[in-house]
């Protein structure tokens, strides 16, 4: 076995990816396959409670060696613990510099709410090849959340799903919709947009188009309920249209006539 | 306002009509030529509240007034798309004990395309 190439190896340890037994026990083989078989074994890792995470912590007390380096997808569903153990910890967040995709679900009692800016601005350009975001909250400061959308350079994906405008101190003076200043760049934005906004998608759908950098998303996943949420819609898809590839749109709100209108050929 | 005429790039497109009317579907759809060469197939949902409204055979009580009609012309426009550009249109319902019913909606408010086997029936979970 060890008389066979290391890109063979890493093959058939890649051929595992889904059998999360056998890559234990490839673990085991020995430490020359200990590496391999943890860029797979921890290629996601999902926080789904606040004792899964301090059960990392405590597995891996040292960030220097923890196996957080091999993560590529990081899943928090508890994003106000996560902030306490980076204030316990210090930067814990930071210890995952390989991550591509980044999924934050933040439900739970309104209380949390004013946290989950903190929230934001902890995982802001928490890995520079980020290339996939996921928001799922049930309220947020949409402020802090754009500013972590733009803190990542290379994001092709973004999905902002069940969220609702959480104002925040900075947010405090404008109605949230004035046009903010231009950051110095821009997301690559080349892969999908999921919006499903059931309060309105204005706080983020006229961020996104205030953007002077040019949108290329390839995919649209848009639903909408309000009929304020349709010349946006219409907008979004108007300045992807030359890179538009796929448009999975749905409407659900009761009125028709200005539905109709929007999707008016000139 | 915008169409899809300059979206030429579009491979597939899926509309799920979570109301009644459609028109906005029909209009979208209008704006499709030639030049959408890539775009191979259109999927439309069929409201899910159908499977819980009972009509007694009189869809046009259940959709209202108009929404019918609007679905009629919904299915001239898919069935010319087929006939002049080869778009193939799927109709989409969540998957469950109201398949028979949804199927039958299907066939009232998509005739043409049914009758002529242009559409296909997807279930989806």
């Amino acid at each position: 076995m060890s008389n066979l190439p290391c890109e063979l190896l890493d093959h058939i340890v890649d051929l595992l990816q889904e059998s999360q037994a056998p890559l234990k026990n490839c673990c085991l083989v020995s430490k020359s396959w200990v590496a391999r078989t943890r860029r797979q074994l921890f290629a996601e890792v999902d926080f789904e409670t606040a004792e899964s995470l301090e059960s990392w912590k405590k597995t891996f007390p040292d960030p220097s060696t923890s196996p957080s380096r091999y993560v590529k997808t990081l899943v928090i569903r508890r994003p106000q613990v996560v902030t306490a153990v980076d204030a316990e910890a210090g930067c814990w967040v930071g210890g995952f510099p390989r991550l591509v995709r980044l999924v934050v679900f933040g439900r739970g009692p309104q209380r949390f709410a004013r946290g989950w800016g903190d929230t934001f601005t902890l995982f802001r350009g928490i890995s520079p090849v980020i290339k996939s975001l996921r928001v799922d909250f049930v309220l947020f400061p949409f402020s802090q959340l754009f500013d972590l959308i733009l803190s990542f350079p290379l994001l092709e994906d973004l999905s902002v799903t069940n969220c609702l405008h959480f104002p925040v101190e900075s947010d405090k003076g404008s109605d949230g919709l004035s046009t903010p200043a231009q950051p110095s760049s821009f997301p690559v934005f080349s892969g999908s947009l999921e919006l499903d906004m059931k309060a309105g998608m204005e706080h983020i759908g006229r961020r996104l188009l205030s953007l002077s950098g040019g949108m290329r998303f390839r995919k649209f996943i848009l639903r909408w309920t309000r009929e304020e949420d349709i010349p946006l819609t219409a907008a979004l898809v108007e300045r992807c249209s030359r890179t538009l590839k796929s448009l999975d749109i749905t409407h659900n709100s009761s009125g028709g006539t200005s539905v109709t209108s929007a999707f008016a050929p000139k | 306002m915008f169409d899809l005429s300059k979206a030429t790039k579009l491979e597939d497109a899926v509309f799920r009509p979570g109301c009644m009317s459609v028109d906005w579907i029909t209009l979208a759809l209008r704006a499709i030529t030639p030049e959408h060469r890539d775009l191979r197939r259109i999927s439309v949902d069929l409201p899910y509240y159908l499977a819980y409204t009972h009509v007694d055979g009189d869809l046009s009580q259940a959709l209202g007034e108009g929404v019918l009609e609007q679905w009629l012309v919904l299915d001239r426009t898919l069935a010319h798309l087929w006939e002049s550009l080869s778009i193939h249109t799927n109709v989409l319902w969540p998957k469950g004990k109201w398949d028979g019913i949804m199927g039958d909606y299907a066939e009232c408010l998509l005739p043409e395309m049914a009758k002529r086997g242009m559409v296909t029936i997807n279930l989806i979970r």
